[in-house]
Parts: C-alpha cells; structure tokens; sequence
C-alpha cells in the first residue's frame, strides 16, 4: 500500500497534475497585486466585483492570494513537487545506472526494429571487424562473431537524472533560506542614522549595528535627463567605529554576515535640506562656499546685495507655454530659487539649475549650485540567506542537466555479418534516441562511410 | 562608421531572399532554392555586420564595457535581434532538415521586421541604458533568452503548421484551435506596430520603444469593444482561409512527421538555452544586483510559466497515447506564454523588471 502510494507520488502523471497546478496558481498570482494596500486592490476589484469588493478581498486575504508565494499551502505545492522529483529519482535509478554501465547489448530482440539496409561485399568477415574497429571507439561483439555493436554518448541517459537531482537541491536551498534567513528593507535619510530592518508585515529586526547615510549620489548622462548611475555612500557604526562602503545597483555590500543592496530611493522633502552652493565674485575673484536651509539670507558685500534662497524645485521644467513647472519629485532637474535685494529694496528673483551652469551666470558673479543634501533616502535591502550556496550548487547541477539532457543523444550501431564463399553480406541497425529525421540521415552518412571504409581496405590488400 | 546602411541591405536582402524562396516553391528548380539560400546567408551577415557596429557604437558613446553593451535594451533592439535569430534558425534547419520550405515565412518575417524599424527611423537612435542594466550579466541574460525565445518561434511555426495538416475539418477543435491562436498572435503583432507607426506619426519617440503604453491606461469600455471585434475579425478571416496554409504546407513536402520532430527539436533547442540563460543567469543576476534569486516579480513568475509549460510539453510526450497532435497543442500554448512573457508583462503587470521596456 505504501510503496503503492509513493509511486503514485513519483509517477510522471503526478508530475504533470502539479505542473498544471502551479502553472494555474502563479499565474492567477501575478494578477493580484501582491502584498499591496488593503485600499488598492480593493478598489481595483471593485471594478469587477462593485459592492462585494471588500467581502472579495478578505477571501483573498484569508486564503492567502494577496501573499500567495509566501503562503504555507503554495510552499507545500512546491515540497510536493521536490517529492515527486525525489521519488521519481529513486525509482528511476537503477535502470538508469543500468543504462551507463551495463554492456553494450547485442540482443537481437533489441536492435532488429532499427535495421537500416544491407549491402554485399568482396571482403571477409576480418575485413569488416577491423574497418568497424577503426571507426568505432567502443564496440563490443558477441562470441558468435556475428554481431557487431558500438555507440556513442551512453552518458546523455544521465541528464533527466542529473536535472531532478538538481531542482530536488535548488528547492531545498530555497526552503533553507526561506526558514534560516531574512531578506528585508532599510530606509535611511542623508543625514540620518538607522538601524531596523522591515520584513513583510510588521516584522522587524535590529541590527547589532547603525547605518548613516552620508550621501545619496546620482549621476546622469550627458545631456539626458537620464540616470547613469546612482548609489549611496554609507558608514557602518558599531561600537564607534565607523566602516565606509558604496552600495550601488549591480554592486551589493557586506558587513557582519549580512549584504546590503540598493533598492530603491526617493525624496522626503523636509525643513532641515542644506543646499550647497559656491559664490565667485567676478569682481574680486573671491570663492565663496554656502551650506543653508531655506529662508535664510547671505550678503554680497562687493555687490551690496541681499540674498535669500526663497525656494526649492527637484524637477523643474517649462510647459507647453514655457511656464515653468516642477514636474516630479525626484531630483530630475533640481533648482533652487535666490532672490536678491539691493540697497533701494529692489528685489529681483533667479532660478538657478543645478544641470545647468549657465543659469548661474549673472553679470559681475557666478553662483554653482552644487548639492541638496537632506532631501533623499535610499532605500537598501539587507539579507542573510545560509541557503545560497545551495542554490547555487543546484544552479550548476540543473545546467549540466538540461546541456546534458538535450544536447547529448544515445547513437547506437549494429551490424551483422554474414560470410558466404568469399563474400559478406552487412546489415547495418541504427538507433538514436532523438530525432527520427535526422536519424535517418546520419545513419545513411554512417553507412556509407563504413561501407567505404570496408572497400578501401580491400584495396589497400 | 553607422551601421545603417548594412542594416538597409539586410532588410531589402531578406525581403528579396522571401521572393526568390516563392519562385523556388513555384519552378522547384534547385539552383533558385539555392540562390535563395545565399541572398539569405548573405543578408544574414550583413544583419550580423550592422549588429557588432551598433554593439561598438553603443559601447563607446556611452563608456561602457563591452559585455555591458549589448544592443538589446530595449524594443526595437530586441526585435532585430529576434529578427536575426529566426534567420540563423533557419539557416539551422536548412542546413540539417534539408528543407527551404521554412525560408519564405522566416525571411518574410525578418524583412518586415527590419525593414520597420528601418523605415521609423528607430534604428538611428540609440538610447543610454538604465543603470540596473549595467552588468555583465546582460549579455549572458538577455541574448540567452531571446535565443530561446527565438527556438520557441520556431517551434510555434511548425507546431501551427502540424496541427494544420492533422485536421482540417472546419468543425474540428484543433483547427479552431489553430486559427485561434495563430490570428491571436497575428493581431497582437499587428497592434504593436500599428501602435508604433501612430505614436512616430504623432513624433512620440519616447513611447515609440513601450508598445500599447496608452492604451491599457486610458482603454474604455468601446476600445475594448474594437479590439475584440478587431480580433474576431482576424480569426474569422483566418477560420475560412485556414486550409490554404496546410494545402501549401503540403505542396511544399512537410510531413506530419517532419512538423512534429521540429517542434520538439526547436523547444529541445529552446529549453537549456531557457533554463540556463533565461532562468539560472536571471536569477544570478538578480541575487547579485537586488539581493534575492528569486522574488516572485510577474516577470519572474511567467517565465517560470513558460518554463513549466514546455516542461510538461517535454514530459507529456513519454505519457502513453499523448504523442502527436495532443502534445503539439501544448507547444502552441507554450509560445503564447513566452509572448506574454515577453511584451505582456510588461504591459499589464507592474514588477522590477518594468524598468526597461522588456
């Protein structure tokens, strides 16, 4: 009874029912914003559903749909998966061990539904024995000497084997990290010093150590409101000692067993941002550097004015009208509004762009905007997964599986001679596990070859 | 040095490879077959010559490395490359098939879709690439998949083309299901480039690389009213003509046994080259620039889809009774998949991989 029920639980139909069940369950999943606000999804399903969009949602929820790859029932689909592999494995063994070490099979039983065609030859039975030798690495005859058999590529009968192993290892890797390990977020403020990390719903952790966000960069190709680049420039604090490290897109950071990556960022526009911008007076040839936050003055004194960084834009553009508008919050196109006021109280107000040092021209002095510092947050995510190194391992064992599996074929060759008063008659036998055109075709360029091969010899005598 | 100009010739070549393999399929004459083979073959190089220029272009405008500039970033750039593949693909099945009788439709292909995106004048633009982009692992990732893509192609046409020839019978479900997903296919490639054409003539350039961008937005009810009677439209032209495509098929020598070893050579082709590049270095790449392997992202999700899909193809074939037609069905259902995969997601879903157009 058990041993019935465990190859039911290997068998191929098995494996095809829980193909078509994730297949279904997935694909359902990535039309049902994972994870999302309650109010979102509600309302798009309201669309659909009007009036019964909260009762839908909270199905959704119970049931997992709204989380659906984190769910224990989605996770026990996949175990059932990794136990078919297994059992079917298990099962499958010996006759695939069979089939890499066996012998060469010279029953006739077994290759008579692969004959190919038969040919007379002025040669002898040695003659056919020695050119088959030649042509072929691994051979084998029985000791009637009439059947002779070779093949090539026995080692591809390994490659489903060597492919299920390998998912059976990526599975388990998964559910080792998933169990052992984290994988969160942790947001962090220029300026600001953080050390919690959020893991889904209301979960978090704190790290034995902080994380400062000295500067958020960004970079931008020439003449492209697109970025090139961006990253953060962040300081590990433990025990007051301070470790720096860049974390960018592409290249992750790790301290203290945990690796840090950047995910993401944005602007939390606040009343504490610092812009940073040089003064040159073309007059005096004097440079000077500002640090301030909006609303506060400065004077320059050559010029006898008063200046007041009135205002703050992060992507200002102009319109259609050629009004300017601001039209993201991201720093796309960041400028900063500076009024001046002479000594008569007459004000005049400049919107300088940071990408555009023109805008700071002005006629006796040259303003470069150079930074806001304060503004942004990068967003990293942090993990520790002990389950990586498997993953990895069963990446590597799943492609040498599948190269194996689909790019190797089983070609195997028979043929029987038979001597009648100084002649021979061959029949040749052809086999290969994939691909019956194709088989065709090389079994004929095969043939020819041998058959060649015996003539030559025949005149080499 | 632009690539443009080859680029033209590799067009005009493909569209002009199409006519010679039609009067091939006519006179029968094999030294036309075999002009036809080499105007392709020349074509196909000149195509290769116009890529590796654009890849240098590319590489040295923007300072970047030269696994880091793969010119397939974005729409136009991955259908040429598509474009190339089905050609090589071609040549692939020519060479051990012995057969040309694929060569008018992938070289019709190709030409459409180079001579396109000559004409729009996309080909002149090259786009900087966002910075998640920037790895070595692009080349490996994104040239890996659309290979796959394109053997999945190829066995899309050969499995439509042997469930053609299994019935022809206007009643019959396989021919409704044949037609169905043939003119599915053929519409939402229709779309996408009537689409493209719309927003050039409106000088939309940005929104030229993201197809249907709009019109998933801002569709009511009547739009979607159009493109379901568009659609059925499609089918029905395609329900009543259907048999002249399996009636050509069969002048042009396919065998049913022929149509069926291709399609489960070209997903055999397919499917490492999938896992592998597709799957394996996505997830690499992934674990090396976000932190997880794998996270369920839609795009993630549907090509594990995909994956699951031609895997049940693979596996369906060993069930006792299922050779033939049956499995075929499931390659066809296989194709839509990895079309969805492809530009769907990207349209309908929202995930990590919405920051590039594909």
């Amino acid at each position: 009874m058990i041993k019935k029920i465990l190859r039911a639980m290997g068998s191929l139909r098995f494996a095809l029912v829980i193909f078509a069940v994730i297949i279904f369950v997935s694909s359902v999943g990535t039309f049902i914003r994972q994870h999302a606000p309650e109010e979102e999804t509600t309302q798009r399903l309201a669309e659909i559903f009007g009036d019964a969009a909260p009762a839908v949602w909270s199905f959704l929820d119970k049931t997992g749909f709204t989380d659906l790859y984190h769910t224990y029932w989605f996770n026990f689909i996949l175990l059932l998966l990794a136990l078919n592999l297994i059992f079917c494995s298990v099962e499958k063994f010996p006759s695939t061990w069979k089939k890499l070490t066996g012998k060469i099979s010279t029953d006739k039983d077994v290759f008579k539904p692969y004959f190919f065609e038969e040919k007379e030859f002025k040669a002898s039975s040695e003659d056919v024995l020695k050119t088959f030798d030649k042509v072929f690495s691994r051979w084998n005859k029985i000791k009637e000497g009439d059947v002779l058999a070779a093949e090539k590529g026995r080692y591809g009968k390994s490659g489903a084997f060597i492919t299920h192993l390998g998912l059976v290892i990526l599975i388990a890797g998964g559910f080792i990290g998933g169990i052992f390990g984290y994988n969160g977020n942790i947001a962090v403020l220029e300026g600001k010093m953080e050390n919690v990390v959020t893991i889904g719903k209301g979960k978090d952790i704190t790290l034995p150590f902080n994380i400062y966000l000295e500067n958020f960069e960004t970079e931008f190709y020439e003449n492209s409101p697109k970025q090139s680049s961006f990253r953060s420039k962040i300081h590990f604090i433990k025990d007051n000692v301070t470790t720096d490290a860049y974390v960018s897109v592409n290249s992750p950071v790790k301290f203290e067993g945990i690796t840090f990556y950047q995910s993401s960022y944005g602007v939390f526009p606040n009343k504490d941002v610092i812009f940073k911008f040089t003064v040159d007076s073309l007059i005096s040839g004097i440079s000077s550097e500002y640090s301030m936050i909006l609303g506060q003055e400065f004077d320059i004194p050559e010029l006898k004015l008063k200046a007041k960084l009135n205002d703050f834009a992060p992507a200002l553009g102009q319109d259609k009208d050629g009004n300017l508008i601001n039209f993201s919050t991201q720093l796309l196109n960041p400028a900063l509004n500076i009024v001046f006021i002479n000594e008569e109280g007459d004000s005049v107000s400049e919107w300088i762009f940071m990408k555009d040092p023109a805008s700071g021209d002005f006629s006796n002095l040259h303003i470069t905007f150079n930074d806001v510092w304060g503004a942004e947050y990068s967003v990293l995510s942090a993990r520790i997964d002990p389950g990586l190194p498997v993953i990895y391992i069963g990446f590597i064992i799943i492609s040498i599986g599948v190269i194996v599996a689909f790019y190797t074929s089983h070609r195997r060759v028979w043929v029987v001679v038979k001597e009648t008063n100084g002649n021979v008659s061959v029949s040749f036998f052809y086999s290969k596990d994939k691909g019956r055109v194709t088989a065709r075709r090389e079994a004929e360029k095969m043939f020819k070859n041998l058959s060649a091969s015996i003539e030559e010899r025949k005149g080499e005598k | 040095m632009s690539s443009s100009p080859l680029f033209a010739a590799a067009g005009l070549g493909y569209l002009l490879a199409m006519v010679i393999y039609i009067a091939y399929f006519v006179t029968g004459k094999d030294i036309v077959g075999k002009v036809a083979s080499s105007v392709a073959v020349i074509s196909f190089a000149c195509h290769t010559g116009a890529f590796v220029i654009r890849w240098f272009a590319f590489s040295q405008l923007y300072n970047l490395g030269f696994f880091q500039s793969i010119p397939i970033t974005n729409l136009y750039e991955s259908l040429v490359f598509f474009a190339w593949c089905l050609i090589l693909g071609n040549i692939l099945v020519e060479y051990y098939y012995k057969t040309k009788a694929f060569g008018a439709l992938a070289a019709m292909l190709a030409g459409m879709a180079v001579a396109f995106i000559d004409t729009t004048g996309m080909s002149k633009d090259i786009q900087p690439i966002l910075p998640a982009l920037k790895s070595n692992w692009l080349l490996a990732h994104a040239s890996l998949s659309f290979i796959a893509y394109a053997a999945f192609a190829v066995s899309f046409i050969a499995a439509i083309l042997h469930l053609a020839m299994s019935d022809r019978r206007k009643s019959s479900g396989v021919y409704i299901f044949w037609t169905g997903t043939l003119s599915l296919f053929i519409f939402t490639m229709g779309g996408m480039m009537a689409d493209m054409l719309l927003k050039i003539s409106s000088g939309d350039r940005e929104g030229m690389s993201k197809p249907f961008s709009d019109l998933f937005r801002r569709a009511d009810s009547s739009d979607v009213a159009i493109i379901i009677v568009g659609f059925l439209t499609v089918w029905l032209f395609l329900w009543y003509f259907g048999n002249i495509l399996s009636s050509l098929a069969e002048k042009l020598g396919l065998t049913s046994e022929l149509l069926e070893e291709l399609t489960y050579k070209a997903v055999s082709v397919g499917f490492p080259v999938f896992t592998v590049g597709g799957l394996i270095f996505g997830a690499i790449w992934a674990d090396k620039a976000w932190g997880h392997y794998w996270s369920w992202d839609p795009k993630e999700t549907w090509s594990l889809i995909t994956w699951l899909i031609y895997a049940f193809y693979l596996h369906g074939r060993y069930v006792k009774g299922w050779q033939g037609r049956r499995v075929t069905v499931i390659a066809v259902i296989g194709f839509l998949s990895t079309i969805f995969t492809y530009v769907g997601v990207n349209l309908l879903l929202s995930g990590l991989h919405s920051y590039g157009t594909f």
